[in-house]
């Protein structure tokens, strides 16, 4: 299994040891905390909520959750179709830019997992142990040449990849002021409609429409409880010595250790010391805070509410998505 | 139409240059616009409108050029392949920001914007949006 596929259902991995762990620790878990302030609670180490939480993500994030490597198919599918189309228009091109299934996955944890899990670690220093992932970082390290414009696509391949500029449709965000253009035309849109069975402005509006799991961790992030248990967990956090606002910022932590890992200040020994620190401390705060279980019921409850609400879309998406990997499946791409 | 914008805005590049608008290290550039976003690479600019300094970059990178950190407002994924391009707020491709699909065009919301510290390029597409 090469390395990558196991990084890759980070979510799953780390919520299924989540489960594991807390069968064994069982009731023998003390409420004890920081002192910090907030409703402790250890309900979210039961397995239960994680269990709850894994199914609401695979819902919402079909197939990503139930097939690690569908992305993958999906994403050479995508690139073949565009290759073939823009030789059939004429041009001469290089061959199509499929990937392997060491080029997903992350080192460090995902949103999900950072927030709504708490383990003995983070998955850092384990992966460091993998020569194939230090050479991967290293190969980031080395410094890029400034662009230059690629000898081998000709001038007019943007234009026959996307079409005109009146083929791009825009989706604004809803709840905030970002938003994001996508062509319908040209090769990448004839492309998106042969991949899912429906005309490529269906299935973008669809995409779009559709909730994802990161839009619900956000709003579950967002809630007051959360808000209120996440402060909580800030202090304990301190306490412990972390200067840390929100999950989100243990990541300057894993950062500092691969920094550190790199240029030799740091083995594999003392990544492994650090990270088991921060995840109990992470840990023990989000028991002593309430943080823990206030954001996995929060994500349920916010999940539940937009599955039932986009109930359709979330079919009509999924129904897209077996045609394409019906599609690729039959064309059996790889680099 | 977009070759005739593509000589203006190389001839606005190169006199831009001239005038000595800052560059940012590695692989950025000048000021520019989408239409010198070359296929392969993806674009990052200072700006919300896909204009300004930008960086491009066609590889995974640890850490951007400290010249353009956190100054990421609008972004072109205009690779060849279907991977997205995932952007970190800490070096080493820490702590996800935001992720853009292939082909797509991201006005980057306020509450993502001007975290960008590194990148990477995965096939990793669900929820990018």
């Amino acid at each position: 299994m090469d390395v990558h596929d196991e990084r890759l259902p980070v979510t799953r991995i780390a919520l299924r040891s989540v489960g594991v762990a807390a069968c064994a620790i069982g009731l023998l878990v003390v409420v004890a905390g920081c002192g910090s302030g907030g409703t402790p609670s250890d309900e979210f180490l039961s397995g239960g909520l994680a269990a709850e939480i894994q199914q609401r993500i695979d819902t919402l994030d079909y197939p990503a959750g139930q097939n690690n490597l569908a992305d993958m198919e999906l994403a050479n599918l995508q690139t073949q179709l565009i290759h073939d189309c823009v030789v059939a228009e004429g041009l001469k091109v290089p061959p199509a830019d499929l990937v392997g299934p060491g080029q997903g996955g992350f080192l460090a944890p995902d949103h999900s997992t950072i927030w709504l899990t708490a383990g003995s670690d983070f998955g850092v220093a384990r992966q460091l142990q993998d020569p194939r992932v230090v050479a991967l970082m290293r190969r980031t390290e080395q410094a890029e040449a400034a662009p230059t414009k690629p000898t081998d696509y000709p001038d007019n391949y943007d234009d026959v990849v996307y079409g005109a500029d009146s083929d791009w449709i825009t989706f604004q965000d809803p709840n905030d002021d970002g938003s994001t253009q996508v062509s319908i035309g040209g090769c990448f849109g004839k492309a998106t409609e042969e991949m899912y069975g429906v005309s490529a402005e269906t299935y973008q509006r669809t995409y779009y429409e559709k909730p994802w799991s990161e839009q619900v961790l956000e709003a579950a992030t967002a809630a007051k409880p959360v808000r209120a248990a996440t402060g909580h967990w800030s202090d304990c956090m301190n306490d412990h010595g972390y200067a840390t606002k929100d999950p989100e910022e243990l990541g300057k932590y894993m950062s500092r250790w691969l920094s550190g890992f790199l240029d030799g200040s740091m083995s594999i020994d003392k990544v492994t010391s650090a990270e088991r620190e921060l995840a109990a401390a992470d840990k023990d705060c989000k028991t002593s805070s309430g943080l823990g279980t206030a954001v996995d019921k929060a994500f349920i409850t916010e999940a539940d509410k937009v599955i039932k609400g986009k109930e359709g879309v979330i079919t009509e998406y999924r129904k897209m998505v077996d045609h394409a990997l019906a599609l690729a499946k039959k064309e059996d791409l790889a680099p | 139409m977009k070759k005739i914008s593509n000589r203006i805005v190389a001839v606005l590049t190169s006199l831009a240059m001239l005038l000595g608008v800052s560059f940012a290290v590695g692989a950025s550039s000048a000021s520019a616009d989408d239409n010198t976003c070359w296929s392969t690479y993806t674009c990052w600019w200072a700006n919300t409108n896909f204009t300004g300094t930008y960086y491009a970059s066609g590889m995974d990178q640890s850490q951007w050029p400290s010249t353009f950190q956190n100054k990421d407002k609008s972004v072109w994924n205009d690779g060849t392949s279907g991977q997205a391009i995932h952007v970190f707020r800490y070096n080493l491709q820490v702590g996800e920001v935001y992720c853009v699909k292939k082909g797509s065009k991201k006005t980057i919301p306020s509450d993502e914007r001007n975290y960008g510290s590194s990148h990477r390029w995965t096939f990793t597409t669900s929820g990018c949006l």
